[in-house]
């Protein structure tokens, strides 16, 4: 505290601020606010993925032993008290971001979103009640229609990658770094395809102002699901078809990232694009086969990494005097 | 001392503030155009991914002039390796002075890059040269030390901290100036120690630019204090440094001490956290907190795992709630309402990419659903019996 209110004494001194406005500062600074906000929700985020966590091994373990009806009456009775309660309290939907006037319902809703979630996965196992891939279709609709209703960023968060597990493949960090998507060419497409319909679907909604503040999330799911399947691409036989698709994507959300000033996505789509650069300019050079003047390639890589330095540089300031 | 200009320097830091009273409402927007306009400042890069994408860019940067030097002076390196390492530690000073004297970059992330890379670089040295890890560690507390008073550099620190525990330990553990089972202490005191140089540094006047770095010194030494007093952490290095046995019914030596204090400390830090008003210990205290409990279920399953999870889950709720209830309407000091300044768009983007790793929908899908032929799954048979 003593460090920055010496900074604003400067600030004063130099005329920078005014009186007045110190004033204000220092009655603010009077009142000693400590601000627990983030940090109590976050202890309630960790509170719910603890316990459904748990919900989920209790289940699993004893899905053969305890009578199945029991776990089912159970969840199906915690879940839907936890909706009375949600939709009790809601304002109701709206295309703009509602708020619940307290936060704890959000964490109520995404407990009720993740035991629904295990609720059909267990039907699904016991009973096999749906259909190839569709129980995971029918999660992610309970997730997306909570997502929307609720307006709830985690429940949306689960939807998506209830989509992306329809499809057959997974999308959570983890497994990203896994490297599935690199071992099964099919997926490829079917995430390239996923990525794009998510781009539509956020365009859709921004062009109908509906939930606009949900782009963030849509754009993330869609950029690094395009960006690892193009660069998975690259690496097979069809790579010229996917270097286009990276380069049109890296377009995109170059566009989108000035856009709507998101660093966030602007940092990604410019991580991408350099990948996809790399990998371009390594293929041009083992296809001129110049392995008899490596050594001169050796000396010319500070050169490259100084030029792609000076580029970056010349982008982000770009970026941030637009944000300016 | 300091590398940079001194005025522009204190602009940096002034702009720093405009910027923070601006968040809380207190400046409006065009003072701070304004402001910004007159201030002419130091390059840094405020947003922590930039930095560090610029950070690995660097080290690209260093490691292929270093791997051109190296090229070049390729016979030298066969005798006399030290030398190299020199080149290299004196190469990445010049990158250094370049960076922020004349490209005035202050937490830009190349900075960053070639200011760590001489630390590596000069630590390797010095344990080449004299083939004393001592050495070695001592020369990073120093370099370390001088790293982040010159560059006002918040990651030396860090380093420099780490060289200094590095050689209590290692004077302790393998040239034993006192008996090893002393250590943990060592370390507490240390951590002390190191508290106690925070509190009387960042109560002087001179401190103004080094807030970062005292943070860093702050937290370091919170950690540093209850990891050394961990039941855990003393027992497992106890087993694997000192080649302790501990049969059953046995423990290790001071074992109450240290059951006391692995959960002593994180509630004083939590309580006294809450009182004097500070984050990052509150954090620490948290942390620090589920480690203890993770602890103790190490040793001893007093429950099994789906238990303490519903259980934790159920205490961790109804507190949070509790304390929210009665927080709530609070206006004054301890307060749930969002303080001044705090972006409140942050925590639900963040939570919605973690929840992602946490809930598996794919476990429950049945193994056979593979609508889209994939082929290749069908090999995970074996392994059963083995």
């Amino acid at each position: 505290m003593a460090k920055s209110n010496e900074f604003t004494e400067k600030l004063l001194q130099q005329e920078l601020i005014t009186d007045p406005q110190m004033q204000s500062i220092r009655q603010y600074e009077a009142l000693g606010i400590f601000s627990l906000h983030n940090e109590l929700r976050f202890l309630l985020y960790l509170a719910v993925l603890l316990f459904t966590s748990g919900v989920g091994i209790i289940i699993y373990e004893n899905i053969d032993s305890i009578g199945h009806i029991a776990i089912l009456a159970f969840l199906f009775a915690l879940t839907g008290v936890g909706f009375y309660f949600c939709f009790k309290k809601a304002k109701g939907f709206d295309k703009d971001e509602v708020l619940f006037e307290s936060p704890v319902y959000d964490y109520i809703v995404l407990l009720c979103t993740i035991l629904s979630c295990i609720f059909i996965g267990y039907l699904q196992v016991q009973y096999k009640v749906f259909g190839f891939g569709l129980s995971s279709l029918a999660c992610s609709l309970i997730a997306f229609f909570c997502a929307y209703y609720f307006d709830n960023k985690s429940a949306l968060s689960i939807a998506i990658t209830g989509l992306a597990t329809f499809i057959g493949i997974t999308v959570t960090p983890k497994t990203l770094l896994e490297n599935e998507i690199y071992s099964n060419p099919t997926l490829t497409y079917y995430g390239l395809v996923l990525g794009i319909l998510l781009i539509l679907w956020t365009e859709y909604s921004n062009k109908i102002a509906l939930k606009k503040h949900f782009q963030l999330v849509f754009l993330t799911f869609a950029q690094h699901l395009i960006g690892i399947c193009c660069i998975a691409g690259m690496l097979d036989i069809y790579w010229p078809i996917f270097t286009i698709l990276l380069a049109a994507s890296t377009y995109y959300f170059y566009k989108t990232s000035y856009e709507i000033h998101s660093a966030f996505l602007f940092v990604f789509t410019l991580l991408y694009g350099y990948i996809g650069f790399n990998i371009l300019i390594f293929k041009i050079v083992a296809s001129l086969d110049l392995y008899d003047i490596s050594g001169l390639l050796i000396i010319l890589t500070p050169m490259y990494f100084i030029g792609s330095i000076f580029g970056f540089i010349k982008l982000i300031k770009n970026f941030n005097r637009e944000k300016a | 001392m300091i590398v940079y200009d001194k005025q522009l320097l204190e602009n940096t830091f002034l702009l720093e503030e405009t910027k923070r009273l601006n968040d809380q409402g207190f400046v409006p927007k065009d003072q701070l155009t304004e402001i910004k306009k007159q201030l002419p400042v130091l390059k840094s890069h405020h947003n922590i991914l930039i930095r560090i994408g610029f950070f690995i860019l660097g080290c690209l940067l260093l490691s292929s002039l270093t791997g051109v030097i190296s090229l070049i002076t390729l016979n030298l390196a066969e005798n006399h390796f030290w030398l190299m390492l020199f080149i290299y530690t004196a190469f990445s000073v010049v990158g250094s002075e370049i960076l922020t004297k004349q490209q005035n970059q202050f937490g830009y992330g190349l900075d960053d890059a070639f200011i760590l890379g001489f630390q590596g670089f000069f630590c390797g040295l010095i344990g080449v040269a004299t083939e004393s890890p001592l050495a070695a560690f001592i020369a990073l507390a120093f370099v370390g030390l001088a790293a982040c008073i010159r560059y006002v550099h918040t990651l030396s620190i860090l380093v420099s901290l780490i060289g200094l525990t590095g050689a209590i330990c290692y004077a302790v553990l393998e040239l034993k100036i006192i008996g090893s089972v002393f250590l943990p202490f060592v370390l507490f005191v240390l951590a002390l120690i190191l508290y106690f140089v925070y509190v009387k540094v960042s109560t002087s006047k001179k401190h103004e630019y080094y807030a970062n770095p005292l943070l860093l010194l702050q937290g370091f030494s919170l950690v540093l204090g209850y990891f050394s007093m961990n039941y855990m952490v003393v027992r497992e290095l106890s087993e694997s440094l000192l080649h302790l046995t501990i049969g059953k019914g046995q423990d290790i030596p001071f074992a109450f001490l240290f059951y006391g204090f692995t959960f002593l400390i994180p509630i004083f830090y939590i309580v006294y956290s809450l009182y004097s008003k500070d984050r990052l210990m509150l954090i620490i205290g948290f942390l620090t907190f589920g480690f203890s409990i993770y602890t103790i279920r190490f040793y001893y399953h007093i429950l099994p795992i789906e238990g303490a999870l519903l259980l934790g889950g159920i205490l961790l709720f109804g507190g949070a709630y509790l304390a929210i209830r009665k927080l709530r309407d609070k206006e004054t000091g301890l307060t749930f309402k969002p303080a001044r300044g705090t972006s409140a768009d942050i925590l639900p983007n963040i939570e919605a990419l973690i929840v992602n790793s946490q809930v598996d929908l794919k476990s429950m899908e049945p193994e056979s659903k593979m609508p889209f032929g994939g082929g290749g799954f069908s090999g995970g048979g074996a392994g059963e019996s083995f």
